[in-house]
């Protein structure tokens, strides 16, 4: 009875899809309805079979996390380590150098994180009567670049306060509070503290050095590897000529060599671990078409194209990656952060451009694995829909 | 003129299972045919055949004028998205979509999504209360009603269903009859595989399978339906 109407109906249906498809205007808003009923799908699945999806989402933040934590250390390291490693002694030496000639190179120089800049003027001296070398110092500097020396008293606040290199004070029997004749500095100077440093300084006696200072040598503790020292040295002998750095070499390879060991243990690591993700979201991919057997029957039953089936399965995956990789970048900061902050007690900055690799490398990690599941989805059969169960 | 013919079908499974054999049907447009037979007779090969989602080892399928056996898995493809409109026992409802989801899902395959459609669509079969919610909210009578919708959505040449009254109860077999038989008076050909008399006897012809052998194609189906336990029927 009403059969004509509906094939009429059912032709004019047609006539304006065809009608539609030349519009090029028409066309763009098929491609973004279609578009936006198969993304609102692929967030459906996601959503609503959240519990089925954690333990994919759970590998793939996981490994976000080691990953995004793991370079946000190794691209921190060499900054948080380099200041470690300034406590082993200074790493470049100037000498017959006065403070404001320093002052005037270093401004030329782009601007340089230094650990502390230390000048020594060496006189020879006599200390009740004895000669002996007197050495002196900024002592705020010396604790900066030499942090191993070991002060006991304090340190001296005055002109006439003195500080014994800790063999001096053994052969010549004096200690704290003691008061000795050394004319250069006065009739009576009071021994304040002694230091204990381990090598031939512990044979000399410390004073202040007065501002506007004129040294024989200066230690500088700047933070850099030998590379970017060599830079450093090659800029400030052409920002002062009669300025000869020298790098204290051993210092500085020793610290590069470990930085590079350390950085490549942390590379090794962090890909193991992106290799076990890998694995633990294949795995979980593949139990997820195993169970969704019936589901994919039922799309290519319905005349799913095995690109359809593809796209919409590593659709989801890219999308399961980009919430693993947000939660990842998150957890990553905060892991990073409480790493750095129990090994080198400091913090540890955040990096945009570290979250955008997080969330780009975590939805590729997502799609490289389900690739392989991917393969078997398309090769289920329609026909498995009619199969009773 | 014949929707579908299948001339000299036979199915081997390996070497010695022979599930069909040397099968000859026809059905023409606008007829509903029965397939009935007991189990393991070769009822689910034939539908796989007839519904383009497995090609014969031997023998031709030809549907709406176009031989079906000889097409490629993507040839397939495209006829079951354009000819055919599929109904199951179990419904297949993807489990996280709503019904009205379900639906436009067979139009996105298809060719467009259309959601005015769709929706009128499921209130064609008397859901359009129920089209934002999801197969597990839905009765089983309800779910089967979603899956004729999604069956009808573009409207096939062809409609296969495969027991679809197996899960539901006689209110809801009545229901979905009554749907079959409003779609069987708008001239629509269904091919209906089925247990039941009582549903064969709406059909106009009934084919009977025996161990891969249609052995009796009864024209008209010799069952008497209870039309009087019909409460009442969505298309008044």
């Amino acid at each position: 009875m009403d059969a004509k109407r509906r094939h009429t109906h059912h032709n004019h249906h047609h006539a304006h899809h065809s009608h539609a498809r030349h519009s090029a205007c028409a066309g763009r808003t098929k491609r973004g309805r279609q578009f936006k009923f198969v993304f609102s799908m692929l967030i459906s699945s996601l959503m609503r079979r959240f519990g089925r999806m954690l333990v994919a989402l759970l590998a793939i933040s996981v490994g976000a996390t080691v990953l995004y934590g793991m370079v946000a250390i190794y691209y921190d390291m060499p900054r948080q380590l380099g200041r470690e490693f300034r406590s082993y002694g200074a790493n470049m030496v100037i000498e017959n150098i006065s403070e404001a000639e320093l002052d005037a190179a270093l401004a030329k120089l782009p601007p340089l994180s230094i650990v502390g800049i230390t000048p020594y003027k060496y006189s020879s001296v006599s200390m009740n009567s004895l000669p002996i070398t007197l050495v002196q110092t900024d002592f705020s500097q010396v604790q900066q670049t030499n942090p191993y020396w070991q002060f006991t008293g304090r340190l001296p606040r005055a002109a006439n306060e003195i500080v014994l290199g800790s063999d001096v004070a053994e052969y010549m029997l004096l200690n704290i509070v003691d008061i000795v004749d050394l004319p250069e500095l006065g009739r009576s100077v009071g021994v304040v503290g002694i230091v204990k440093t381990g090598g031939v300084e512990d044979g000399f006696v410390y004073a202040m050095l007065g501002d506007n200072w004129t040294a024989d040598i200066v230690e500088l503790s700047i933070v850099a590897q030998s590379d970017e020292l060599e830079k450093i040295s090659t800029q400030l002998m052409q920002a002062a000529p009669n300025i000869t750095p020298q790098l204290v070499k051993r210092v500085a390879q020793s610290e590069t060599v470990v930085l590079d060991k350390l950085q490549a243990l942390v590379y090794l690591v962090t890909i193991i671990v992106l290799a076990l993700t890998m694995i633990c979201v294949a795995t979980t991919m593949m139990a997820i078409v195993m169970e969704r057997k019936n589901e994919i029957g039922l799309k290519k039953a319905l005349g799913a194209k095995n690109i359809n089936v593809m796209m919409e399965f590593l659709g989801e995956s890219a999308l399961l990656g980009l919430a693993g990789g947000l939660l990842g970048s998150i957890l990553g900061q905060v892991f990073a952060y409480a790493v750095a902050m129990s090994i080198f007690g400091r913090a540890i900055g955040t990096y945009p451009l570290l979250i955008l690799a997080t969330l780009l490398s975590s939805m590729l990690i997502a799609i490289i694995a389900s690739l392989l599941p991917a393969r078997i989805a398309i090769k289920i059969e329609p026909a498995i829909v009619l199969k009773g169960e | 003129m014949n929707m579908l013919e299948l001339k000299g079908v036979s199915v081997l499974y390996g070497s010695d299972v022979q599930a069909l054999y040397n099968v000859n049907l026809e059905v023409k447009a606008g007829q509903w045919l029965a397939i009935m037979g007991p189990s393991g007779s070769g009822k689910t090969t034939m539908m796989n055949i007839i519904g383009c989602m497995a090609k014969p080892t031997s023998g031709s399928v030809i549907l709406d004028g176009q031989d079906t056996s000889k097409g490629s898995e993507a040839d397939l493809t495209a006829v079951r998205r354009d000819k055919i409109g599929l109904i199951f026992q179990q419904f297949h409802l993807v489990s996280y979509l709503t019904a009205l989801e379900n639906v436009m899902l067979a139009q996105y395959y298809h060719s467009m999504v259309g959601e005015a459609e769709a929706f009128a669509a499921l209130e064609r079969v008397g859901l359009g209360a129920r089209v934002h919610h999801l197969p597990s909210q839905l009765s089983g009578g309800e779910q089967q009603r979603v899956c004729i919708a999604r069956a009808l959505i573009n409207y096939p040449k062809l409609i296969l269903a495969d027991e679809p009254t197996g899960n539901l109860d006689e209110t809801n077999e009545d229901l979905v009859m009554d749907i079959f038989k409003h779609l069987h008076s708008t001239g629509s050909t269904l091919v209906v595989v089925t247990h039941s008399p009582e549903v064969a006897s709406y059909a106009d012809r009934m084919a009977v399978l025996e161990h891969g052998r249609v052995v009796e194609v009864t024209d008209p189906p010799p069952f008497e339906h209870k039309g009087s336990r019909r409460r009442r029927s969505i298309y008044g």
